[in-house]
């Protein structure tokens, strides 16, 4: 159906309006490039918020177990015996903060998770007496102080220090943050050719009114001005659906983890965490805006 | 104001469409710029646009060595080219106001002045009633106009126009050819390219003639001149 003058002059103020002497958002595609801007919105923030949890995470398994030893009598009747003798020689030792004897109770609240809330069940089983020991500082002379006191008190106890879970559970937690931070690189670096390639597309597109504004003296930077605001208002669009999209994903994953039984440890923002994924949105933009131009100036250099 | 020294052209590793043209266009003057079809005059007219680099010659352009500018004096330097293209080449999504408008805005000007002069130069052309209108509903003559509107707001040093009366019937051609003189009376250095038989022989003002690629000058002014073997389509 042919459009009416009036459709026609409503539409050629608009588009004058909007500051494009070049009809860029008035071909198919501007959509598609939004819905893309939108995807990859969304998966820098899950790439970046899941590095930054990976990140706490380590840190609690770290701070958790670093200062952390735990020492393991076999069950038999002199256990709790040896037990309360190690606690009292352990507490004189310089570097040591505290060590107890764990409890049936605190040893129902570690297995709940397996267990449930009925624990009465413990009272039946061979269970081993476990001491904790809470540490100012772990050094290797602390370390050797504790062996030798349970090797005197207690040789048969095992002195659990941790440190394969540690090294086990850094390498892991690191490994996958590391993977997370590549996986941010990569989209970064595809948002990049995305930016260029839809660029480049509009140019083809576009080419007799380049050609024409170029004829006319347009320099480098009024043709380039108007690419970059058509992908600094198509981004603009994406950034909005890909924030969104990822806001609900962190509510959902909020909901979902609040159920959990609490093996894993808690996870929280702090305002460095906002502040990196507040900055993402910032960041794409700088990108785009920058690869539009580096790419108007690369495709025009081709014209004399 | 032009100058053409040895100039050649060629697209790719092609043959020359354009050999060892030399000329000259004094500020001020009026020339037609004629030739059969292939003969190079688009290419020529693109040489003068600076749409294009010439293969090898110098092209001198208001005092400057166009082949040593830099990408943003080049510009500059267009923009005192106003060009009026054959197929009008309008921007189908701006209205005839903004269209004409189109120099002003690239050279910065303010939306007042532009807004004035636009509105003076499409009352000049009897587009006064037209400005807010796409150029798909309007007439060839009046889209003509508009491109003629677009080439001289600017107030360019130089006109170029490839075929301008290509569309038109013989009165508007002819109206549009006063328009030009007219602009040509004002300082501005006019070339049109034409094969208009009717056009030449009405106005007596130099030409230049391609053929094959190359060159002749004729004066129809000069009574010493002796004509060059014009083409066959010209004396039709």
């Amino acid at each position: 159906m042919p459009k009416s003058p009036i459709h026609h002059h409503i539409f050629s103020i608009a588009h004058r309006k909007s500051g494009y002497d070049i009809p860029l958002h008035t071909r198919l595609g501007t959509e598609f490039l939004v819905l893309l801007i939108a995807l990859m919105t969304y998966l820098l923030l899950l790439s970046a918020s899941g590095s930054i949890g990976l990140g706490h995470m380590a840190n609690k398994w770290v701070s958790g177990l670093e200062n952390a030893m735990t020492i393991e009598i076999p069950a038999k009747d002199t256990a709790k015996q040896q037990g309360a003798a190690l606690v009292e020689k352990l507490q004189k030792v310089e570097n040591i903060k505290s060590a107890r004897v764990l409890t049936q109770s605190d040893m129902g609240d570690m297995l709940s998770p397996w267990l449930g809330a009925d624990t009465s069940v413990l009272a039946d089983l061979p269970l081993p007496t476990l001491v904790s020991i809470e540490l100012k500082k772990r050094t290797p002379a602390t370390t050797q102080t504790i062996k030798n006191i349970v090797n005197s008190t207690a040789p048969e106890a095992i002195v659990d220090s941790h440190e394969a879970w540690l090294v086990d559970l850094l390498k892991l937690t690191n490994g996958l943050r590391a993977t997370t931070i590549i996986v941010f690189g990569i989209i970064l670096f595809v948002t990049s050719f995305l930016f260029s390639g839809a660029v480049r597309s509009r140019m083809a597109m576009h080419q007799r009114e380049l050609e024409l504004l170029h004829t006319m003296g347009a320099t480098d930077k009024y043709i380039s001005l108007q690419f970059i605001r058509y992908i600094f208002s198509q981004t603009t669009k994406g950034l909005g659906f890909g924030i969104l999209a990822g806001l609900m994903t962190f509510i959902f994953f909020a909901v979902f983890t609040n159920q959990s039984t609490g093996t894993l440890p808690e996870l929280k923002m702090g305002e460095i965490d906002w502040i990196i994924l507040a900055s993402i949105p910032f960041l794409l933009l700088v990108i785009g805006t920058f690869t539009a131009r580096q790419t108007v100036y690369s495709v025009l250099n081709e014209m004399p | 104001m032009i100058k053409f020294e040895h100039v050649g052209l060629r697209y790719g590793i092609g043959p020359e469409v354009l050999s060892d043209i030399t000329f000259t266009l004094e500020q001020g003057s009026f020339h037609f710029l004629c030739g059969p079809s292939g003969a190079g005059k688009s290419s020529l007219m693109t040489l003068l646009y600076l749409g294009r680099k010439c293969s090898r010659g110098q092209i001198h352009m208001m005092g400057k060595d166009t082949g040593k500018l830099k990408r943003d004096e080049l510009a500059e330097l267009r923009q005192k080219i106003g060009v009026v293209f054959q197929d009008f080449r309008l921007l189908p999504h701006l209205s005839a106001f903004d269209n004409a408008a189109l120099p002003l805005r690239i050279s910065g000007v303010s939306e007042k002045k532009i807004k004035n002069h636009v509105e003076e130069l499409l009352d000049w052309v009897g587009l006064g009633d037209c400005m807010k209108r796409l150029p798909a509903t309007l007439s060839g003559g009046q889209q003509q106009r508009i491109a003629v509107a677009r080439a001289v707001i600017a107030n360019p040093r130089l006109l170029l126009a490839d075929e301008p009366t290509g569309n038109l019937d013989d009165e508007t051609s002819m109206k549009l050819m006063g328009l030009f003189e007219q602009l040509n009376k004002m300082g501005t250095t006019i070339l049109i390219a034409t094969h208009s038989t009717q056009i030449l022989d009405r106005l007596p003002h130099r030409r230049l003639i391609l053929n094959q690629g190359h060159l002749d000058i004729f004066d129809p002014n000069a009574q010493s001149t002796e004509p060059p073997k014009m083409p066959e389509f010209l004396h039709a």
